[in-house]
Order: structure tokens, then sequence, then C-alpha cells
């Protein structure tokens, strides 16, 4: 099929959509990542429950019973994971935004010292 | 069904669940993209065979492929099996409903966003009750998705006019 019959099969709702569709995201996404910052704070959540919450700048490594986290240099990864694919170790080193390990239940925050932008409640105060 | 539609099936079903697994090895830029190449069998199934045969690929897909990859009845199959049904439900219900407003590139693109839609959704209300990391991933998602289901949708259109081309000729000799 040549690209002459590939733009008969395309309709103007298709085209309509996909502006749509892009725009939106990339709407979305400008926005949500002025919203992110970078952060000084780290948060490590497991089953939705805070376990540890520890400043960005200084440099430690947190043993999970199913994860080892490194903070460095302003920094945070998770290094190692029992997981089967393994998708929050390649995330890598983040000094902003979240790393999520679903089947370990655990979300890895990093905010801006003590307030959220974004109104969540924190579960500490 | 005819026995003929169920080998048909049984080999759309294996054309699907044998894309799963390969598109593992696809390295990609960022770790949770996938392209979602099975969604091409999919819609092929959904356009030549209709709904309930889509349907039945969309389970074998899931099934076979989490069997594949071992991840079976874990997190990542429950997010897999609730996007992939969302996915063909959407998509199912557009081309009864309103066959001539969509190509396959606009339903490849309906059934992107909601198989997306209803992952993050069920992370969401399955796993991961944070709202904030939930957030922003969710453009990123999104803003991938329509590209790779665009893409998709382009390789499902082409492919059945190679079909359509095949068939009328085997009608001819």
């Amino acid at each position: 099929m040549s690209g002459k019959t590939l733009i008969k099969t395309l309709t103007y709702w298709d085209v309509a959509l996909f502006l749509f569709l892009l725009t939106g995201s990339v709407t979305a996404l400008i926005y949500v990542s002025a919203g992110v910052s970078k952060g000084a704070v780290v948060k490590i959540e497991v089953n939705n429950k805070l376990l540890y919450r520890y400043p960005l700048n200084e440099d430690r490594r947190i043993h999970l019973e199913f994860m080892d986290i490194e903070v460095k240099g302003g920094r945070v990864a998770v290094i190692d994971a029992d997981c089967p694919n393994k998708l929050c170790v390649k995330q890598g080193f983040i000094d902003r935004g979240a790393i999520i390990c679903l089947p370990n239940r655990t979300v890895i925050t990093v905010e801006e010292n003590g307030k959220d932008k974004r109104g969540v409640v924190d579960a500490t105060t | 069904m005819q026995q003929r539609d169920k080998l048909t099936l049984a080999m759309l079903s294996a054309f699907a669940v044998a894309i799963t697994g390969f598109e593992r090895f696809i390295p990609t830029p960022v770790p949770w993209l996938r392209f979602g190449l099975a969604n091409i069998i999919i819609l092929i199934t959904l356009i030549l065979y209709g709904f309930k045969a889509a349907f039945t690929v969309s389970l074998i897909r899931v099934i076979g492929g989490s069997i594949m990859t071992g991840t079976f009845l874990g997190p990542a199959f429950v997010l897999s099996l609730n996007g992939s049904v969302l996915s063909v439900l959407s998509m199912g219900a557009l081309f009864r409903i309103m066959p001539k407003i969509f190509s396959p590139i606009g339903l490849s693109l309906i059934g992107a966003l909601f198989h997306n839609l209803g992952q993050i959704l069920s992370a969401y209300f399955l796993f991961i009750q944070n709202f904030r990391a939930i957030l922003v991933i969710t453009p990123i998602i999104l803003l991938l998705g329509t590209l790779t289901g665009a893409a998709n949708g382009i390789v499902t259109a082409v492919a059945l006019e190679r079909l359509k081309k095949s068939r009328d000729n085997v009608h001819n000799t």
C-alpha cells in the first residue's frame, strides 16, 4: 500500500482524534512537569504506608527485604529488586517525580521540603 | 462457528501471543514503554471476524503472553487484563456503532487510549493509592500510547489492504 492509499484510508475523525490526544497529553505533560520540581525529600511508601522519609542531600543506602535503594548526590535510585522485570531499577537515579514498583507495591517519591504542591495530605503530619 | 473459523482464530491468537513474547526483547528508551504490537492482530481480527473473535483472541493473548513472560496472575497480569479488555471493548463498541467514522488508525488510537486508562486506573485502585505518583506518569503514558497507537494503526491499515488484495486474487483464480 502506498502513501496515497493510506491517506485515502484516513478519515477526518482519525486526524482529529490524533491531534486531540496529542495536544491533550502534551499539555498535561507540560502542566505536570511544571508542578514537579527538583525535590529535597525522599519518601518511601510500601502498601500505601509511609515507611521512610529522608533528606535527599545525605547519601545513604536503604535496605528493604525486597529492594535496595540508594540516595547519592541529591538523587535516588533503586539499585536492586526481586521483581521479575526490574522496571524500577532501569529507571535509574531521579531527582524529581517518582519510582513505582508495582509487584512490591512500593512508591518512592521525591518531594519539595515538607510541602506537597498538589495538596496531598502528608502521612506524618 | 465453523471449523475453518476456529482454525483462523487459533492462528491469530498464536500470532498475538508470539508478538507479545517477542516485544519484550525490543529495547525501549523508557523502561515501561511497550509498543502494543499485538493490538495489530486484535484489530485485524475485529475488522475481519467481528467483536467476539477479537475478544477471544485478546483474552488468549493476555493469558498466553503472561504465561510466556512469567507474570501470570501477578500485578502486571491484572493490569494487562484490565487494559486489554477495556481496549477491545472500546474498539468493538466504536466499530459496531460508528464503523464509518474511524479507519483502523482511529480505532487503534482509541484502543491504545483505553488500554492505558484501564492500566492506570487499576494500578491506582488496586495497587498504589498515591495520587501524585500516578499523576506524574499518566501524561507520559498517554502521549507514548498515542504515538504507538498511531503507528500500530498504520500497520493494521496496510496489512488489511494486503489481505484484501490476496483474498481478491484467490477469488479470481
